[in-house]
Parts: structure tokens; C-alpha cells; sequence
């Protein structure tokens, strides 16, 4: 049971990762029923910039660096902006172009962009995994403190006892360590009770104990959540209450009919593209950086074809859709790596998308529009 | 015909491919007037009213539009000009719900109350939409969507409105409904360039009208005269 509530848990995460790469992947199909290959290497360029501004604005080195919350919006925000503008040229220089000639050539254009930033992504910065830093100290919860003082040797853990320490890192910078004191439901050691009070002793901010259950869940997954909930809350605002987001809609079943309200609509389809990178961005370093911790050209590829899978079984062109889609498959990755075969992961998500392909292409909430003539 | 028409196309070419559409079409209509175009299917009524309003480009020829040459804009920013076009099909969005659609025939507006005015003043007017106001407009009927598509154009506050077929797959009664909605516009002085099949009923409201066949106008004046030609008569008004 314990191990179901951890497995759905990663689920959930892996599914959240998804869902904010499959919400830029459904928009721009929505608007201009293109299917951009190359969002995940959006994904991608938001790691990086992430990763440049941390480790050289903020000369966090990359092993060991906890600069915190602020340094970390700095990097989400700047990775959001950079990559939200790299989309818009993209857009304008390989898609918008093509707009009139059919959209198997917008397809395979994509396709290239895709490949391109690939390449020039190993060519510019090295095709070597690069360590991203933690960036923030991880906390997992829930938790309560228990007094060093009154654990003895031998007696049996209830829970999960761990020690959080600091040490100074290399940038002078404190920071955090945790070692395991004993498990729950087994007898606390006598030299693992000294080492942990000899590292208590010496830890250069206030040291603590913690007892924790079997199902925790980290600051940093919590971020995650935190980033889907905002973003789909931003986004359902945005389509449904604004100006915006009702050009949007009027855009994405008839492009003349909206240049008649006046609508422009190129500023329209920019604005899109913008907003779907923005979170892909933001998602590169939440999840690319933080959570996988290492970052490299190609990191894109496979988390922008499972949020293409996600678009598809929610139904693509939908938001909801998306964010169901990839949840239910970020929790059957999980289910199927755990209790199957962690080599049937990905073959259990392309099969998915062949599936919803043949059976139902309208996916779980789209409306199938067919061909358009 | 004292004042300068605020719209006028002069000598318009327009081509698909290669296959002329237009062939010098010439047209003018002054403030306050209701213009019709009518003739025979394929005979560049629509062609006509998509290339002033900037959907599609002449290849020579010129659009004047409130003192302004207009051809070669984009279609938004005509719109933005004050030159609506109510397409052929009604075109609404059927995503959106009726009051939505209002809402984006304004788009170009800021005057929030304004908007507000004039979305209660085509609710007094066609009170079906005021009844199906938070309904998707693609739930609408055939002549409730031509009612919508109206409204919407108008939203802009245009100075012109260009209408394209809006009786067009409609019943009589509906059909009738709308040349009275026509009626009431031009009464409350809106300038109209209408494009019709339905030509009798066309000139029955119109002030002046244009016969284009083939890509030509052949004939135009005064609607009554129009009505009157024998050869109007015979290929368009069922003898």
C-alpha cells in the first residue's frame, strides 16, 4: 500500500512534468492545428538558460549549490522570457511562412526546427550531461522534529529518522546534508547516533531531527504541482475571461472571420506560441534541471514526444484534455515501471498514442474537426 | 450625389491563380446609402466584397475608403478603418457564446460602456439573442447565426457595412425577416453595400444598384430603374 502511494505520487509528478510541456503542444495545435515538434526542445533552451543564469549570475557551482527561492525565480522567469521569445521567432521565421502551404510542410518544418536545436544545442554548449544545481535545499514532507537528545541506542524507530545538516560548500555558501539515523521499525545503531550528534555538533546552522511516514513528498514536486495548478488557473483566466484569450478562440476556428473583427492575427498566433513556451521554459527548469537534475542538447526529445502523447490522448487542441492526458499517462508510466517492466515504460506510451489514434483520435475531451479543406 | 463617396473601387482586377475573377470593376457608394450588387452565381459579387475588404489583393485597381487608399491593407486593419464585412456563410463562431461573439465584433473598441450600450441595443433589436446570450452561437439556427453575424459587424461601429448574401440559405420568412432588419439600418442612416442573389428583394430596399456578370458590371442606377430594365427583369427577377 505504502509502495502503491509512492508510485502514484511519482506518477502524479512525472504526469504534472508532462502536462505543463503538453499545454504549449496543445495551444499551438488549437490555434494554427500545427503540431510542433520542436516544443520540447523549447523544454530544452528553458534548462539551459535556467542553468546559465544560476550558475553564472548567481555563480552557484553545479555539484552542491543551494542559492534558494529567489535566485530560483530569477531563473524560472528568465527561462520563461527567453524561451517564450525564441518560440515567437521560430514562429515567424519557419512557420508563419509556410502558413498557406499546407500543413504537412509546416509538420516537417518543425520537425527540422526540432532537429536543428538539437544539433546546434551539441555544438554550442556540448553534447556531455551537464549536473544541474539543486538550487533550493529539499525538504520533503510531512515531517516532525524529534529532539536528538532523546533518541537512544537500540531503541526502535517508529518512523524514519533523519538528521538535516549544513556544511559550508565550496561557494561559502551553507549547505544543506541529510543522513539516515535508522529506518522505521528498526533499532537505532550506537555509532550511527555518534556520527549523527558529531555532525550535529559541527553543522554551521541549527541542526534537526525529523521523523518521517513512509509516503513523503518533496518541496521540489510540490513546486511542480504549485507551477501546474498556477499555470492552469493563469490559463483558464486568460482563454476564457480576457480579450485575449477570446481572440484566441475566435483564431482557432477561423483565421478570416477574426482578421474581420479586426483581430491580428499574427499578433495572436505570436502571443500563443509565446505563452506555451513561457511554461515549457519555466518546466525545463522545474523538471529538466531540479528534479532529473542533469541538463544536455537532447533532454527534450523524449519529454516533448510523451507531452505530444499526453495532447493527444486528452484530446489535442483541448487544455483540459492535456492536463488529463498527461496525468493519466505520467501515473500509468509510473504503474507499469513498478509493477511491469520499467523497459515497457515507453513502449506502454507510444502504444497509447497508436491506440488513441486508431480507436478515438479525438482523444478523451477533443472534438474531432477532421481534415480541414 | 453632391458629397464624394466614401467608398469607392476603381478598375479592380482581381485573379485566383490564373483564372481572371474581376474585370475593372468600378463602384461607389456615398454616406447614408444603401448600394446592392447582384447577379448570377460566380459572377464576383463575393470576389468583389473580399477584395475591398482586404481579404484578398487586386492585382491593379484601387480602393478608396474615407478620403484613403486602402488596397493592398490588411483585412484587420480595415476593419479598424471602419469598413466591416459580414461574410458570406455568417461565419460566427460557434465556439463562443453569443454575447462573446458580440463582444469580438467590438474588438477594436475600448469604450467598455459603449460596448456595453450597443450589445442592450442589438439585444432590443433581435431579442433572440439577447434570449441565447450565454449560448454557444453554433447552437443557434441558420437565421439566428445571419441575425449574430449582422449584430456582430455592427459591433465595430462601422462606417461602412458590407454584407455578403445574408439571406442565403435562409426560409422565406426568415429571408423576409432580414430585408427588414436591412430596412430598419438604413433608416437609422448605417451606409450599406449589400451583395444578394435574391435580387428582386435587394433592390426593393436598395437605393442604387450594380448588375455584375462575369467579372463586369454591365449596368447600374438607381434601383428602380433596375428593377424596371427589361433585361434585369428577364435574366434576374424571374422575368
Amino acid at each position: 500500500m505504502t509502495d502503491f502511494a509512492n508510485f502514484l505520487l511519482n506518477g502524479i509528478t512525472l504526469g504534472a512534468i508532462y502536462a505543463l510541456i503538453a499545454v504549449g503542444y496543445t495551444m499551438v495545435y488549437g490555434i494554427i492545428k500545427l503540431i510542433n515538434f520542436a516544443h520540447g526542445e523549447f523544454y530544452m533552451f528553458g534548462a539551459f538558460v535556467g542553468y546559465f543564469v544560476l550558475t553564472g549570475i548567481f555563480a552557484v557551482p553545479p555539484q552542491g549549490g543551494e542559492p534558494g527561492y529567489l535566485a530560483l525565480l530569477a531563473a524560472l522567469l528568465a527561462a520563461g522570457v527567453a524561451t517564450g521569445l525564441l518560440a515567437v521567432l521560430v514562429e515567424r521565421l519557419c512557420y508563419r511562412p509556410l502558413r498557406n502551404a499546407g500543413r504537412i510542410v509546416a509538420l516537417l518544418s518543425a520537425l527540422g526546427v526540432s532537429l536543428f536545436f538539437q544539433n546546434m544545442g551539441q555544438q554550442a554548449v556540448g553534447a556531455d550531461f551537464r549536473k544541474f544545481p539543486p538550487t533550493i535545499a529539499e525538504t520533503r514532507y510531512p515531517r516532525s522534529e524529534v529532539p536528538l537528545e532523546s533518541l537512544k541506542e537500540g531503541q526502535v524507530a517508529e518512523r524514519d529518522l533523519r538528521l538535516t545538516y549544513y556544511v559550508k560548500a565550496e561557494d561559502g555558501r551553507d549547505q544543506q546534508r541529510v543522513i539516515t539515523i535508522a529506518n522505521g521499525g528498526e533499532a537505532i545503531d550506537g555509532a550511527q547516533l555518534a556520527t549523527a550528534r558529531d555532525l550535529a555538533a559541527s553543522s554551521t546552522l541549527p541542526a534537526a531531527v525529523h521523523a518521517y511516514p513512509r509516503v513523503t513528498v518533496s518541496n521540489r514536486h510540490l513546486l511542480i504541482f504549485l507551477a501546474l495548478l498556477l499555470v492552469s488557473a493563469a490559463l483558464y483566466v486568460l482563454v476564457m475571461r480576457t480579450r485575449f484569450g477570446r481572440a484566441m478562440r475566435a483564431v482557432s476556428v477561423d483565421f478570416e472571420a477574426a482578421r474581420l473583427m479586426g483581430i491580428n492575427v499574427d499578433l495572436i498566433v505570436s502571443g500563443t506560441f509565446f505563452i506555451g513556451a513561457f511554461v515549457a521554459g519555466i518546466c525545463g527548469v522545474l523538471a529538466g534541471g531540479m528534479t532529473f537534475e542533469r541538463i544536455d542538447p537532447l533532454m527534450g526529445l523524449m519529454p516533448g514526444l510523451k507531452a505530444f502523447v499526453a495532447a493527444v490522448l486528452g484530446g489535442i487542441g483541448s487544455i483540459p484534455g492535456a492536463l488529463l492526458g498527461a496525468l493519466l499517462l505520467g501515473v500509468s508510466e509510473k504503474m507499469v515501471e513498478a509493477y511491469v517492466s520499467s523497459g515497457l515504460r515507453d513502449a506502454l506510451s507510444f502504444g497509447i498514442l497508436i491506440l488513441v489514434l486508431l480507436v478515438k483520435p479525438s482523444g478523451l475531451l477533443g472534438r474531432f474537426e477532421g481534415e480541414k479543406v | 450625389m453632391s458629397a464624394a463617396p466614401i467608398l469607392a473601387a476603381e478598375q479592380l482586377d482581381v485573379f485566383y491563380g490564373g483564372i481572371q475573377a474581376l474585370r475593372g470593376v468600378s463602384l461607389d457608394v456615398r454616406e447614408g446609402e444603401l448600394v446592392t450588387l447582384i447577379g448570377a452565381n460566380g459572377a464576383g459579387k463575393s470576389t468583389t466584397l473580399k477584395t475591398i475588404a482586404g481579404i484578398l489583393a487586386p492585382k491593379s485597381g484601387k480602393v478608396r475608403f474615407n478620403g484613403a487608399e486602402i488596397q493592398g491593407r490588411s483585412s484587420h486593419l480595415i476593419l479598424r478603418d471602419g469598413l466591416a464585412l459580414c461574410p458570406e456563410g455568417r461565419r460566427i463562431f460557434p465556439n463562443l457564446t453569443v454575447d462573446e461573439n458580440l463582444d469580438l465584433g467590438a474588438y477594436v473598441r475600448h469604450d467598455a460602456q459603449g460596448v456595453k450600450d450597443d450589445v442592450a441595443r442589438w439585444h432590443a433589436t433581435f431579442p433572440i439573442l439577447k434570449e441565447r446570450a450565454r449560448q454557444l452561437a453554433g447552437t443557434l439556427s441558420g437565421g439566428e447565426q445571419q441575425m449574430l453575424a449582422i449584430a456582430r459587424a455592427l459591433m465595430s461601429r462601422p462606417k461602412v457595412l458590407m454584407l455578403d448574401e445574408p439571406s442565403l440559405g435562409l426560409a422565406p420568412k426568415l429571408v423576409d425577416q432580414i430585408f427588414a432588419v436591412l430596412k430598419e439600418l438604413k433608416g437609422r442612416g448605417v451606409t450599406i453595400l449589400l451583395v444578394e442573389q435574391n435580387a428582386r428583394q435587394a433592390l426593393e430596399v436598395a437605393d442604387r444598384g450594380y448588375v455584375l456578370e462575369t467579372g463586369r458590371i454591365v449596368k447600374h442606377g438607381p434601383a428602380s430603374d433596375l428593377s424596371g430594365d427589361p433585361a434585369v427583369r428577364k435574366a434576374y427577377l424571374g422575368g
